[in-house]
């Protein structure tokens, strides 16, 4: 764990550049969170194999992979599957919440998101999927 | 937040204001195009650019945008199979020039 116990090493999963940039500054500035960027879920997969990040946050809409194909083989993968998920997304219908965290995702982030309370928002749910883990195993 | 971050969203504010107008102007242009037998390309474009902007305006802090690109996304996905320019699609990529023209001077 690159983030140890306070900070999670966040891997940010964002085709819209303007998005990508103020999330990371947010994160990175305002939460002191190490960040790294990808613009599509391929490079996610790869991304993910190579820093192994304490959290990922995908977005829904994206090309080459979408952020629920992404997470289907973020799952599929033993080196990833442990991995807590965040979507990120403006599509956002009644119901697609539970569906996505059916498929695994540990919370859904709605688009547009208030960049100052973003830091903590992630890191409050990396807590809790940290702990829902722990009393897991 | 600190002074140099402020200045950070500032400049990253300004810009973004570029690419709303930018893109207002392109969804006008293609929904124009439905007209003129743009098709199924026409209404993936707009699709895509009008959730772009629905996820990020409101970011961004120009709610007033956001809200219009997701009513904009909503009458596209509403669009009939022949891609027919409907009164609402209409009213809602005006209501988006409109709405990226008030965004105005400096914020």
């Amino acid at each position: 764990m690159q983030g140890h116990d306070a900070l999670p090493l966040v891997l940010l999963v964002e085709d819209d550049p303007d998005i990508q940039e103020l999330a990371t500054m947010a994160l990175e500035s305002i939460g002191g969170l190490p960040v790294r960027t990808c613009s599509d879920g391929a490079a996610a997969l790869a991304e993910a194999e190579a820093c192994k990040p304490d959290l990922i946050i995908l977005d829904w809409r994206m090309p080459v992979l979408n952020g629920g194909q992404t997470l289907l083989r973020l799952k599929e993968n033993p080196a990833t599957r442990h991995i807590p998920v965040i979507f990120m997304t403006a599509s956002v219908q009644p119901g697609q919440v539970g569906q996505m965290r059916a498929m695994g995702a540990v919370d859904v982030i709605p688009k547009p998101f208030d960049p100052v309370e973003l830091p903590k928002l992630v890191v409050e749910i990396w807590r809790r999927a940290r702990q829902q883990g722990n009393s897991a195993q | 937040m600190t002074a140099d971050m402020q200045a950070r969203l500032s400049v990253m504010r300004e810009r973004y204001k570029g690419r709303v107008e930018r893109e207002s102007r392109e969804l006008a242009q293609l929904v124009l195009s439905l007209a003129s037998g743009g098709g199924d390309q026409a209404v993936a474009a707009i699709a895509r650019l009008a959730h772009g902007l629905a996820g990020s305006a409101g970011t961004f802090g120009f709610d007033d945008v956001g809200a219009c690109a997701a009513a904009l996304e909503r009458e596209v996905a509403a669009i009939d199979a022949n891609g027919k320019i409907t009164p609402a699609l209409a009213d809602a990529v005006q209501a988006l020039s409109a709405a990226a023209a008030r965004m105005g001077g400096p914020v």
